[in-house]
C-alpha cells in the first residue's frame, strides 16, 4: 500500500482544509457570542431570535454535511464515483 | 389514581415491548452464520442502510439525551440548544475517520478499535492505553444508562416501583437479548427503539406546542419569571458553549460502539446514506427534548427542590394525566426514554464485551484461543459486566450528566492517537501514548483539584489542547527524519 497518495486524498473530504473552515465558520455561527446582551430579546418563530439563528447555522452544518459526502467522499473501488478532482 | 399512571394499559404494553425485545434477539440468534467474532460482534458486517441507520441513531441518543437533557434545560434555559450543535459535532468528525477506517477495516477484518491502533503503530503499550480509557469510559457510560433506567422507573411510579428494580429488570431483559444474539439483536432492537424515540417525541411536542403562538405565550412566560434562561447566553456560556462541541465532538465519535457501527456497515455507500442522514437527526431529536425542558420550567414552576433527572419522569406524570392522545402519546415516549437508555446500555455492553474478550483476554490468558472460544468468552463476560455495574449502580451518589461528562473527558484523549493517526505520517507510537497519558493526567488533575471548567473550558478539552501539542512536538523531535512511517493509509 503506498504510504500516501493525491487520489487517496481526493476521496476523502477529511483531507480537505477548506471544508474544516467552512465546519468551523458554521459551528461559531451556531454559538451567539456575536449577538448583543438584550432583556427582551425578539421573538422570532416563537422563539428567542438567537436560538432560532442558533438553529439555521445547524441546520447549515447538516445540508453542508450532505454536499460534502456525496461530493468528495467517493468509492476507491467504484471508478465511476471519482470526487470532483478540483 | 395508582401509584403507575399509566395503569394496567400501561403495564401490558410494557410487558409487550419487552417480549418484543426477547424475541428479537432469538430470532437474531437464528440469523446467525457462524460462532466468528465479527458475526456476533459486528453482525457479519451485514448492516444495510436503514438498520445502520438505526442503530446509530439509538446508540448516539441515550438515556442522557432524554433525562439529562430536559433536566439541564430546565437547568439553564434555552442555552442547552447547544445539544443540537454537539450532537451534530461527532458526525462531522465521523468524516474525520470513516472514509479511511472503513476501508482498511473490511480490508483487514478488523473487529474492535483497537485494530486500527494495532496495525498503525504496531506498539501494545498505545492499543492497551487506549483500551483501558475505552473501558473506563464506556463502563462509566453503561453504569449511567443503568441508573437512568432506575431513575425513571422510580420517578414514574412515584416510588412505588422502587430504583433498584428497575435497573434490575431492564439490566435482565438487555442482557438476555444481547447474549442470544449479539450485534443483529441489537441492531434490529434499536431499530425498534430509534422509531419509538422519534414518534414518541415528535408526537409530544406536536400535542404540548402545538403552533408557534403557544410557543410564543411559553418564551415569553420565561422572559417574565426566569429572563436568564431565554436572554442572549453570556461569554461564558458562549465559551463553555464552543468547549462542549469540541469535547462531545472528538470523543463522542471515537466511541467503540460507534467505532463498530462504522465496520459493520454492508459497503461503502450504506455508510454514507446513513452518515449525511444522521446529521439531520439532532434537529428532529434535540429541539423536542429542549422545548421539553422549557415547557417544564413553566409547568413545574410551583414545585421546590426539583432535580435535573426528576424534569422528566415528573413531566410524563403530568401528561398521563391529560388527554386520551396525550396519554397515549407520553405512554410511547416513556417507553421511548426506556428504549433508549437500553439501546446505548446494550450498544456499549456489546463493546465492552468485544474488547475485554478480544484485545484483552484474547492476547493475554486466552492467547491463541479460537474466535468461537472468544465469542463464548465474551457472551459471559458480559453477564460479569452487568453484574458488577448493577451493584454500583444501585448506590447512585451523582448525577447522570455529571458520569457522561466525566467520561468524555478521558475518551476524548484517544482522538489525537486515533484519528491524527490517519490522517499524519510522522506521528509516532511512542509521541501518541506519551501525549494521551499527558492529556489524560492534565484532565484529571483539572478535574480533581476543582478545577473542572476553567474560563468555561472543559479539562478535557485543556487536556486535549495539550495531548494535540505533545502529539506534534515529541513526534517531531523522536523521528525527525520521519523515518517511522507506518501502515498510514
Amino acid at each position: 500500500m503506498p504510504p500516501h497518495s493525491d487520489t487517496s486524498d481526493r476521496r476523502d473530504p477529511g483531507r480537505r482544509l477548506w471544508i474544516w473552515i467552512v465546519y468551523g465558520c458554521l459551528f461559531a455561527a451556531s454559538i451567539p457570542w456575536y449577538l448583543p446582551s438584550n432583556d427582551h430579546p425578539p421573538i422570532w418563530l416563537g422563539l428567542p431570535y438567537w436560538v432560532v439563528l442558533s438553529l439555521a447555522a445547524t441546520v447549515g452544518i447538516a445540508v453542508f454535511t450532505v454536499f460534502v459526502v456525496f461530493r468528495y467522499w467517493s468509492d476507491p473501488a467504484d471508478p465511476e464515483s471519482e470526487p470532483d478532482p478540483r | 389514581m395508582s401509584a403507575f399512571p399509566f395503569g394496567v394499559p400501561g403495564i401490558l404494553v410494557f410487558a409487550v415491548f419487552l417480549t418484543t425485545l426477547v424475541v428479537l434477539g432469538y430470532r437474531a440468534r437464528r440469523a446467525r452464520k457462524d460462532e466468528s467474532l465479527s458475526d456476533f460482534y459486528l453482525a457479519g458486517r451485514t448492516l444495510g442502510p436503514v438498520v445502520l441507520l438505526a442503530t446509530l441513531y439509538a446508540t448516539q441518543y441515550s438515556g442522557n439525551s432524554l433525562i439529562g437533557y430536559p433536566g439541564e434545560t430546565y437547568r439553564i434555559g434555552f442555552a442547552w440548544i447547544m445539544s443540537v450543535g454537539f450532537m451534530m459535532a461527532i458526525i462531522v468528525m465521523y468524516l474525520a475517520l470513516a472514509p479511511r477506517l472503513f476501508p482498511l477495516a473490511t480490508r483487514f477484518n478488523w473487529v474492535t478499535p483497537g485494530d486500527w491502533l494495532d496495525h498503525r503503530f504496531g506498539m501494545p503499550a498505545l492499543t492497551w492505553t487506549a483500551n483501558v480509557l475505552w473501558v473506563v469510559a464506556i463502563s462509566n457510560y453503561l453504569l449511567a444508562q443503568l441508573m437512568a433506567m432506575g431513575h425513571v422507573t422510580e420517578g414514574i411510579t412515584g416510588g412505588a416501583v422502587p430504583y433498584w428494580a428497575g435497573v434490575a429488570l431492564f439490566t435482565l431483559v438487555i442482557i438476555i437479548y444481547e447474549s442470544l444474539g449479539g450485534m443483529r439483536a441489537v441492531v434490529w432492537t434499536d431499530a425498534l427503539q430509534g422509531s419509538l424515540l422519534i414518534v414518541g417525541l415528535l408526537g409530544v411536542l406536536a400535542v404540548i406546542l402545538p403552533t408557534p403562538a403557544r410557543l410564543r405565550d411559553l418564551t415569553e412566560w420565561v422572559l417574565a419569571h426566569q429572563p436568564s434562561k431565554a436572554t442572549v447566553p453570556t461569554w461564558e456560556v458562549c465559551v463553555n458553549w464552543a468547549s462542549t462541541i469540541v469535547l462531545i465532538g472528538m470523543s463522542g465519535s471515537v466511541y467503540p460502539q460507534a467505532i463498530q457501527r462504522i465496520f459493520a456497515a454492508r459497503n461503502l455507500q450504506t455508510l454514507k446514506r446513513s452518515i449525511y442522514r444522521m446529521a439531520f437527526l439532532p434537529l428532529v431529536t434535540m429541539v423536542p427534548v429542549v422545548l421539553i425542558g422549557i415547557y417544564a420550567l413553566q409547568h413545574l414552576s410551583g414545585l421546590d427542590g426539583i432535580t435535573a433527572d426528576q424534569v422528566m419522569p415528573l413531566m410524563l406524570r403530568e401528561w398521563a394525566r391529560g388527554s386520551t392522545v396525550l396519554f397515549g402519546l407520553s405512554l410511547v415516549v416513556l417507553i421511548a426514554v426506556i428504549a433508549a437508555i437500553m439501546s446505548s446500555a446494550d450498544s456499549v455492553l456489546l463493546s465492552l464485551s468485544s474488547i475485554l474478550a478480544k484485545d484483552v483476554l484474547g492476547k493475554t490468558v486466552l492467547k491463541g484461543a479460537t474466535e468461537s472460544q472468544l465469542t463464548r468468552i465474551g457472551k459471559r463476560l458480559s453477564w460479569v459486566i452487568v453484574a458488577v455495574l448493577v451493584a454500583i449502580a444501585v448506590v447512585p451518589r451523582i448525577t447522570l450528566w455529571g458520569l457522561i461528562e466525566f467520561k468524555m473527558e478521558v475518551l476524548a484523549q484517544i482522538w489525537p492517537a486515533f484519528v491524527l493517526g490517519l490522517h499524519w505520517r510522522r506521528l509516532t507510537g511512542p509521541a501518541a501514548l506519551a501525549a494521551m497519558v499527558m492529556g489524560v493526567v492534565v484532565s484529571i488533575a483539572l478535574n480533581v483539584s476543582g478545577h473542572a471548567r476553567v474560563l468555561g473550558v472543559h479539562a478535557g478539552v485543556i487536556g486535549l489542547a495539550v495531548n494535540l501539542a505533545a502529539c506534534a512536538v515529541l513526534s517531531l523531535a523522536m523521528d525527525p527524519e520521519g523515518a517511522e512511517r507506518r501502515n498510514i493509509p
